[in-house]
């Protein structure tokens, strides 16, 4: 491989270099990243690099866009030719070295055998007249003029046939957003030989949502899976391995065969770590559960170097946030040190979420705003930012965003989510539910919204079909305990204890510390008169809680829960203890009053029962069983009263 | 009252020793600044009353008095008073935080609550946590004020809550948990306690309380606030156990609270004899012993001092509702309408101002008026002591029993030591048959007020009708006990016991009774 590496600098031309670089459709700003990055090989490259500052300074002369990677070469003079080549680099590595044959060199490096090789090596002046087409079309591009690419593109195809240039054509209709087009073109020139054209191809037909034909072209297994893949790319690109694997992957998630799809994109990252889309894809759809996330990244190889160190201190903060949150201090402190991440979005909404787990929703809403003051459409953050929002009952705020995401990404599905929370907490449950179905039928993947479809119901008490929705996601969302935990909540609201606990051990079984899991688990085994366990539950919970260093709201149901045990378990004090607490630290609730006023009544405390049960009244005025308790209480209190006087 | 004899050795002191008047007027200058530093402006208010109220010399009012005034760092080296370092301590802060302090404490007084606090958010000091934790409880009430909208309203009572407090008690947990205990502000430990009584944790409130006015005296709003906890005289002596007694300060707060649980004791007055000849134009004083005789059913008296009071300090409507109160009992609409009248031309909007005007028209038999006025007193302040309690009385003589129900139900919500409002529940249930709830409220009242004889008669009268004569015979005789050979009572006596059949009893009570009715 090395040496098929080496050779082909060689004979690569300038256009394609360029157009090489473009395989990446999808990361069009990595490019400049690329181009200053440091070349292992670089004294292979001498005799392209030499070439490349004429041909810029030709067909750029007039232009100061740095999107060009020739014109920013030139506004570098000490290093030019390094500059200039880089871009060069990552196509000749990343596509050639994967061929389907021995043939593979010839066709998957679509300019190398017709647009004589040589070209690049001479004179600007003695550019022939499709190579300075090529130019143009790629500066077109470059600066988004999709019809003078296609009308350049097709007219240099047409002049040298060559399935370099039709493959390039391809990636202009992708970019247009043309898919059957550029798939057309690539069926037509018969390029399916080229691993990165059958790249492409699955690509327009996933976009197409041609799912089956799409894995019919980049296969249903990954053919390298045993070939020693252990180099890295050398110049810091993608290998096109992992790209093909995530693809896969994307394919198989959007036929509902999340195995098959997570394997895929794990086996991306096995091949190259940099596949952050793969790795984007296991996390935001809880592909994995809690601990094989941990697993899987200690298994994944990161090399040596500092790079591999930064990628991997990233993936961590990446990662859930139940375990191991003293690794994921670490991993921050680190890269706030040593790299100066401090003010990267993506480090500070990690520790959001970490805030959002212990439930400290202030905090947590402190950092998403200054995320988003920097980025007012960072999608990937505003689920976060909505759950505050919600839950710190933010209405207008939520308004506010809203509006905003509506009228300038009306596309995107988190839009129509942010819709929808908006209208969940001014209780307008009805449009919420619309705009949450409107999200999800965007992106059927969308967890947030699946799951805000199944609150609608279980808001309303529709709990038939707030399981069903639920079980969707849970579908969805198999790394995730959330759509069991919430399963399970809905049969605990139904009183059907045994599902409930069927579901929250499944629950139970993907994480196991989530102090809200462990408060429903003891609440299930507290209405199955398991009262010893059910306390050793909320203990736990609370020891999680805690160790998680959460708000009071995190423990405040936790607390009620205990102190209802122990009344239970008639252990008055405790129980007593446990209330008064949580009505100091929290809003007030009616029916901790009753259950206080149960245990004063128990404790013969009549006046203090009644005084109980009135407060619980003058909060929920309309609850018949405290106006029943509060009648006993009265009733008892003229018998103590009676019975006192008596003695 | 033994605490109270304890605390007198030291009073006998304060009276001659002048040097002694010179350092409490010191510690007084000096509390009104740190006071009103803190926007505790009744509080501040209080303590210029007192410190105008000090029997000084003349020689004294001299030329270092103005050098104190300006300079208070001059205040500072001169007082030798022990906690001094400890006072001074408490202002401690940075520059920067200063200056923010300077702008949040503008913002406070402005009424910008939000803005107070917002400017405060990275503080650290204890004086800024304290302004900021002060002004975010003040915004939470001034917007829970907002939300309850009209009184006695569907939103009105505890289903809109103050929705900071939980916040804050969270907050200063957090920082009572993060520093060393000795270490503690007593102005947080005092804001600590006011908001968890406003969250109806009184119990937990006592202790930061006790530690706040151990560490600062001359805060009288955290006395104010420890009064507050004490619901029955049998708590007393413990929580005066806990604080030095010899204190002036202590003093005051055992006769204001002695007050509250109407202890018309002669220790009490003899404590108040003690503070009025080291304060002798304190009117607060002059007050309080108007309250006692009020208390003490001594009308005349109080009226007197309260004249006394309006001569010197005509605009002073602190406490008036409670004079025109007693011109209620007394029936004297002459001098009712005047106290209206002169209330009124000092401030009509004022819930004291309200209360004497409504009482003026409840006199008149005028019960809507006096209705609309009382809510006009409660809209302006929903904490108003007495207006809850008349109100209902009103709303008793309008015969809408549920509104009066609600408005006793709130004066106990207020304050849990008013008497009138435990017996008026009872009353207004006993009106609708409910005798399980009128018996509960009764009973309140009883353990309030033991030795009148009012409470214990209602008490009997609720076990005659729950059909339990035995008891009720109980209550009638403990009630008999306290009062003179009332013949009601004794009429009801002789019929109980004729109705448990014993014949012989109720043969004695009815001759009592005939000879009660021949007295008489």
């Amino acid at each position: 491989m090395s040496s098929r590496r080496s050779s082909q600098p060689f004979s690569t031309p300038l256009p394609t270099s360029r157009s090489g670089a473009q395989l990446r459709p999808e990361s069009n700003s990595e490019f400049v990243l690329t181009s200053s990055a440091s070349l292992p090989d670089a004294p292979a490259l001498t005799s392209a690099r030499s070439a490349s500052p004429a041909p810029a300074g030709l067909s750029h002369n007039s232009s100061i866009l740095s999107i060009s990677p020739i014109a920013r070469a030139i506004q570098i003079p000490s290093t030019p030719q390094s500059l200039s080549a880089t871009p060069l680099v990552p196509t000749t590595n990343n596509v050639y070295p994967f061929g389907f044959g021995s043939d593979m060199e010839a066709t998957s490096t679509p300019v190398l055998n017709s647009s004589g090789p040589p070209s690049g090596l001479q004179e600007p002046d003695a550019l022939c007249q499709a190579d300075r087409l090529r130019l143009w079309r790629h500066d077109a591009l470059m600066q988004h003029q999709y019809q003078t690419a296609v009308f350049i593109g097709d007219t240099v195809l047409s002049i040298t046939d060559d399935p370099n240039d039709a493959f390039w054509l391809a990636q202009v209709h992708y970019n247009t957003g043309h898919y059957a087009r550029a798939r057309q073109l690539l069926m037509r020139q018969d390029l399916d030989r080229s691993a990165s054209c059958r790249y492409l191809a699955a690509l327009c037909l996933t976009r197409l949502s041609k799912w089956d034909e799409a894995l019919s072209v980049i296969g249903e297994s990954n053919p390298f899976q045993n070939e020693d893949d252990s180099y890295a790319t050398s110049d810091g690109g993608i290998k096109l391995e992992a790209s093909m694997c995530y693809l896969r992957g994307i394919i198989y998630s959007n036929q509902n065969n999340f195995e098959k799809a997570k394997d895929c994109y794990k086996e991306a990252l096995t091949v190259d770590i940099k596949c952050y889309e793969a790795f984007d894809e296991l996390i935001t759809n809880s592909l994995m559960t809690p601990v094989e996330e941990w697993d899987f990244l200690s298994s994944l190889r990161f090399d040596d170097t500092e790079d591999g160190e930064l990628v991997k201190l990233l993936y961590t903060t990446k990662l859930n946030k139940y375990y191991n949150t003293n690794r994921f201090f670490e991993a921050e402190k680190h890269l706030q040190t040593k790299y100066n991440l401090e003010a990267n979005s993506d480090l500070i909404q990690s520790r959001a979420e970490l805030l959002f787990v212990q439930c400290r929703f202030r905090q947590c809403l402190e950092l998403c705003e200054k995320v988003l003051e920097r980025d007012q459409f960072k999608f990937s953050i505003i689920p976060l930012y909505l759950a505050c929002l919600h839950e710190l009952e933010k209405k207008n705020k939520l308004f506010l965003i809203a509006h905003e995401m509506a009228e300038n990404h009306p596309e995107e599905p988190v839009t129509w989510l942010t819709v929808g929370v908006y209208y969940l907490s001014i209780h307008k449950i009805a449009e919420a539910r619309r705009f949450f179905s409107k999200a999800s039928m965007m992106n059927p993947h969308f967890g947030a919204a699946w799951i805000g479809f199944a609150h609608t119901f279980a808001v309303e008490g529709e709990h038939e079909q707030a399981v069903s929705a639920y079980s969707t996601a849970a579908r969805l969302f198999q790394g995730t305990h959330l759509p069991s935990l919430f399963l399970g909540m809905q049969h605990l609201q139904l009183h059907n204890f045994t599902l409930a606990e069927e579901y929250l051990d499944a629950s139970y079984s993907i994480c196991k510390t989530d102090p809200l899991l462990l408060n429903e688990m003891g609440v299930v085994l507290y209405h199955k008169n398991q009262l010893n366990e059910a306390l050793e539950f909320f203990f736990k919970a609370l020891k999680v809680a805690d160790e998680l260093d959460s708000d009071t709201k995190a423990w405040v149901p936790i607390k009620i829960n205990l102190g209802h045990a122990f009344r239970q378990l008639r252990r008055w004090p405790e129980a007593l203890e446990h209330f008064e607490e949580v009505l100091r630290v929290s809003k007030h609730e009616p029916e901790v009053y009753s259950a206080m006023g149960l245990v004063n009544l128990q404790l013969g405390r009549t006046d203090q029962a009644v005084i109980n049960f009135q407060e619980a009244l003058s909060l929920a005025p309309n609850d018949p069983v405290s106006w029943d308790l509060l009648k006993r209480a009265l009733e008892e209190n003229v018998n103590s009263m009676a019975s006192k006087n008596a003695g | 009252m033994n605490s109270m004899a304890s605390g007198n050795e030291g009073g006998v002191s304060l009276q001659v020793d002048q040097t002694f008047v010179g350092q409490l007027r010191r510690d007084l200058e000096q509390a009104f600044s740190i006071l009103s530093e803190r926007c505790l402006y009744e509080s501040a208010k209080w303590t210029a009353e007192a410190l105008n109220g000090l029997d000084l010399e003349d020689g004294d009012n001299s030329v270092d008095d103005i050098d104190v005034m300006q300079d208070a760092s001059v205040l500072r080296t001169q007082t030798s008073y022990s906690d001094e370092s400890d006072v001074s301590v408490l202002d401690r802060m940075s520059g920067s935080e200063r200056r923010k302090y300077t702008l949040a404490k503008a913002c406070f007084d402005c009424r910008e609550y939000d803005r107070a606090t917002m400017f405060l958010d990275k503080c650290t000091s204890p004086k800024c946590i304290f302004l900021r934790l002060y002004s975010k409880y003040i915004s939470g009430e001034k917007k829970k004020e907002e939300q309850s909208e009209v009184i006695l309203g569907p939103l009105d009572g505890d289903s809109t809550p103050n929705k900071e407090l939980a916040l804050i008690i969270g907050e200063l947990e957090q920082y009572f948990r993060s520093t060393d205990r000795l270490k503690h502000d007593p102005f947080l430990l005092y804001l600590y306690g006011v908001v968890l009584i406003k969250h109806k944790c009184e119990k937990a409130a006592l202790e930061p309380l006790v530690r706040s006015v151990k560490l600062y005296p001359y805060n009288w709003g955290a006395w104010l606030e420890l009064a507050a906890c004490v619901s029955t005289i049998d708590q007393l002596p413990g929580i005066l156990e806990q604080i030095p007694t010899a204190h002036i300060m202590t003093k005051m707060f055992e006769v204001v609270t002695s007050q509250e649980l109407f202890q018309s004791t002669d220790a009490v007055f003899a404590t108040l004899s003690q503070l009025e000849t080291l304060f002798p134009s304190f009117q607060f004083l002059k007050v309080q012993r108007a309250l006692l005789c009020y208390h003490a059913l001594e009308y005349n008296e109080s009226e007197k001092l309260f004249d006394l009071v309006l001569s010197v300090d005509p605009h002073r409507l602190d406490d008036m509702d409670m004079y025109s109160n007693i011109l209620y009992v007394t029936e004297q609409k002459a001098k009712l309408a005047y106290l209206a009248q002169l209330a009124s031309s000092t401030d009509k909007f004022r819930p004291e101002t309200c209360c004497i005007i409504a009482n003026y028209y409840s006199l008149k038999s005028e019960h809507e008026k006096a209705v609309v006025y009382y809510r006009r007193a409660l809209t302006l302040n929903r904490n108003c002591l007495g207006a809850w309690t008349l109100m209902g009385h009103e709303y008793v003589e309008l015969k809408n029993i549920r509104a009066a129900i609600e408005s006793y139900r709130r004066a106990i919500g207020v304050n849990s030591k008013d008497v009138r409002a435990w017996y008026g529940l009872g009353q207004a249930y006993e009106v609708i048959e409910m005798y399980y709830y009128s018996f509960f409220y009764y009973q309140r009242a009883a353990a309030l007020k033991p030795y009148d004889h009012r409470m214990w008669v209602a008490l009997g009268n609720c076990f005659e009708k729950l059909q339990r004569p035995t008891e009720a015979i109980k209550a009638y005789k403990r009630a008999l006990s306290l009062s003179e050979m009332d013949s009601s009572i004794l009429q009801k006596l002789s019929s109980l016991h004729a109705s448990v059949g014993d014949v012989a009893s109720a043969a004695r009570y009815s001759q009592l009774c005939k000879e009660a009715d021949a007295q008489s």
